[in-house]
C-alpha cells in the first residue's frame, strides 16, 4: 500500500483487488461495484459482509464479449449502462442478475453504430457515461481520436459528436440522439451537478507542444450545445500549432466556454464526481473530486493524485488543489495511476488505479 | 533594537539561502519500478536531474528544437505504427525527412527554422491517430 498523503481526519484502505480497474458504477441497494476497463472486462466487486473490504471480485455478464467496456454508470432507477469503444449496452436489474452467469445485456446503441466504424480507434476511445436527472437520458464521451483532429474530420465529427458529447433516451426505441458538446478533444470523466444539473467535464490536452503547456481542463456546460475550442485550442486558450493564425468559425467562436479550471500541463485528467454525502467535512459538500492518471511522457512526472475542486455560491470553481497523492516514489516512479472517483454508499469516496489494480476507499473518521 | 534588527536579517538571510539551496538540490526523476513477488517494490530504473536544471531546460533557446525531435517517435517507423496511426509511407517518409531537415538547422544553430520543420512532422504526427 502506497504512503498516501490525506488531510488531516482522512484514512485509506484497499477496497478490492481488480485487475485493469478504470471507471467505477456504484450499486444501489448492494455493495457492489462495477468496475470498467480497457480490455475486454467488467468486474464487479461485492462486499458482502459489510466490513468495507470487498469479498468477491468476479467478471460481470462473463457471456458478453466487450470492446473496451471503460464507462460503467449506474441509474437511481437500478439500471446498468456499459459505454463500450463502440456500442452502449443496457443491462437492466443489474443488481438482481449481477449472480447470474448469463445477465440480460440489450444494447442501446449497436455495435458499428456510436461512432462510424472507419473512426474508432485505440487511443482516445475509453468512453465514459451518465444519466442526467433532468432529461433521464444517458449522456456519453466520445473522445477524437487524433492527437489534433484533421480539418477534413471536423464536419463529420461535429455531426456524430466525435470530440464532444452526445445524449439519448437510455430504453429501447426512439433513440433521440443529439450532439449537446462539441470542441473536446478527449474526455474521460463527466458528471452532474446535483445543485444546478450543469454538466461538468475533464479534458485532456493535446501533446507536442512542450513539457509544460498547454493546461489540462477542467471544464462546466452551463447550458446545451455549447463548444470548447479543439481543434483551435490544445488546451486553455493556448493556440494549436496546427490551427494558429486560421480563424475559428464564427459558430463555434460564439459558443466557445473557457476551461473553469486549468490544470498543470500533461496530468491527464480524468474520472471526476460531485460528492453528495454526508461524511465528509463541510467543506467538501458538493465539491468536485477528480483523478489525476499522471503523464505518459513528460520529463517531469506530474499527476497521480486527486484533486478537489470547490464551488462558489454562483456553482463555478473557486479553488482547486491536491486531495490526495503519494502515488509516484521520488524517483519518479508510478506506484498506481489513479483514474477515476465514485462516492461509495457511506459518503466514503472510492479510487480505481489502473496500473496497481486496486480500488481504494478514502473514509473520514475525524 | 540593532541588536534585535541584526538577529531578525540574520534568520531571513539564513533562511532564504536555505530555501534556494534547497530549491536546487531537489531532485526530478522519470523511472519505472515494479513490485517483486515478495511484495518489495523495486526500483528497474530513474534518472534524476535537479530542478534547477530542469528549469534551465525549459528556458534554454534550444528547449523546443529538442522537446520537438523528441516529440517525433520512432514508432511512427515501425509496422505496428503504420497499422495503428494509419501512416502512409508518403506521409512517414515526409515526417523523417522534415525531421532530418529540422534537426539540421537547429544544429546549425538556426532555431526558429528548426523548430518550424520540426512543427511540421509534428503536425502530419498530429493528424493520424498517433497520440
Amino acid at each position: 500500500m502506497p504512503n498516501i498523503n490525506l488531510p488531516a481526519g482522512f484514512s485509506i484502505s484497499v477496497f478490492a483487488v481488480v485487475p485493469d480497474a478504470r471507471h467505477m458504477a456504484v450499486a444501489r441497494n448492494k455493495t457492489t461495484v462495477w468496475i470498467g476497463t480497457r480490455k475486454d472486462k467488467v468486474w464487479q466487486a461485492t462486499d458482502r459482509d459489510m466490513d468495507d473490504i470487498a469479498d468477491t471480485v468476479e467478471q460481470f455478464a462473463p457471456t458478453v464479449k466487450f470492446d473496451i467496456p471503460n464507462g460503467v454508470c449506474f441509474s437511481d432507477d437500478g439500471h446498468l449502462y456499459v459505454a463500450e469503444r463502440n456500442r452502449v449496452l443496457w443491462f437492466p436489474a443489474a443488481e438482481y442478475f449481477m449472480e447470474s452467469p448469463d445477465t440480460v445485456a440489450v444494447p442501446i446503441i449497436d455495435q458499428g453504430n456510436l461512432i462510424p466504424v472507419e473512426e474508432e480507434s485505440y487511443n482516445h476511445t475509453a468512453r465514459v457515461c451518465a444519466v442526467n436527472k433532468a432529461d433521464n437520458k444517458l449522456y456519453v464521451s466520445l473522445g477524437q481520436p487524433h492527437n489534433v483532429a484533421p480539418a477534413d474530420k471536423l464536419d463529420l465529427y461535429q455531426e456524430v459528436g466525435i470530440g464532444g458529447m452526445i445524449s439519448f433516451n437510455r430504453f429501447p426505441g426512439d433513440l433521440d440522439r443529439k450532439v449537446v458538446a462539441t470542441g473536446i478533444r478527449n474526455s474521460v470523466g463527466h458528471a452532474f451537478n446535483p445543485k444546478d444539473g450543469s454538466l461538468w467535464f475533464t479534458d485532456n490536452q493535446v501533446d507536442g507542444m512542450g513539457d509544460e503547456t498547454p493546461p489540462g481542463e477542467l471544464n462546466k456546460m452551463p447550458k446545451m450545445g455549447m463548444w470548447y475550442g479543439h481543434p483551435y485550442t490544445g488546451g486553455g486558450e493556448v493556440r494549436t500549432n496546427e490551427y494558429k493564425g486560421k480563424t475559428i468559425p464564427k459558430a463555434d467562436a460564439d459558443r466557445y466556454v473557457k476551461p473553469q479550471v486549468e490544470m498543470i500541463a500533461h496530468a491527464a485528467d480524468l474520472g471526476m464526481m460531485f460528492y453528495t454525502g454526508k461524511q465528509f467535512p463541510k467543506k467538501y459538500h458538493n465539491a468536485i473530486f477528480s483523478a489525476q492518471h499522471g503523464s505518459w511522457n513528460a520529463v517531469k512526472p506530474r499527476g497521480a493524485r486527486v484533486m478537489v475542486t470547490y464551488l462558489d455560491s454562483k456553482g463555478n470553481a473557486s479553488k482547486t488543489e491536491p486531495f490526495a497523492d503519494g502515488w509516484m516514489t521520488e524517483m519518479g516512479t508510478y506506484l498506481g495511476r489513479p483514474v477515476d472517483v465514485q462516492q461509495y454508499f457511506d459518503g466514503s469516496i472510492l479510487v480505481s488505479d489502473d496500473k496497481a489494480g486496486i480500488i481504494y476507499r478514502i473514509k473520514y473518521e475525524g | 533594537m540593532i541588536k534585535k534588527f541584526l538577529i531578525v536579517t540574520s534568520f531571513l538571510a539564513i533562511g532564504t539561502v536555505a530555501s534556494f539551496a534547497n530549491t536546487d538540490e531537489k531532485k526530478i526523476c522519470t523511472g519505472f519500478g515494479k513490485w517483486t513477488e515478495e511484495g518489495e517494490y523495486k526500483v528497474v530504473r530513474s534518472k534524476c536531474i535537479t530542478e534547477k536544471e530542469y528549469e534551465a531546460s525549459l528556458n534554454a533557446p534550444d528547449y523546443l528544437c529538442k522537446y520537438y525531435q523528441k516529440s517525433i517517435w520512432k514508432e511512427s517507423e515501425r509496422e505496428y505504427g503504420k497499422k495503428q496511426y494509419q501512416y502512409t509511407d508518403s506521409s512517414l517518409n515526409k515526417i523523417n525527412s522534415l525531421k532530418d531537415e529540422g534537426k539540421t538547422l537547429c544544429d546549425a544553430g538556426k532555431l526558429k527554422e528548426g523548430e518550424a520543420k520540426l512543427v511540421e512532422a509534428i503536425k502530419i504526427i498530429s493528424h493520424t491517430r498517433m497520440n
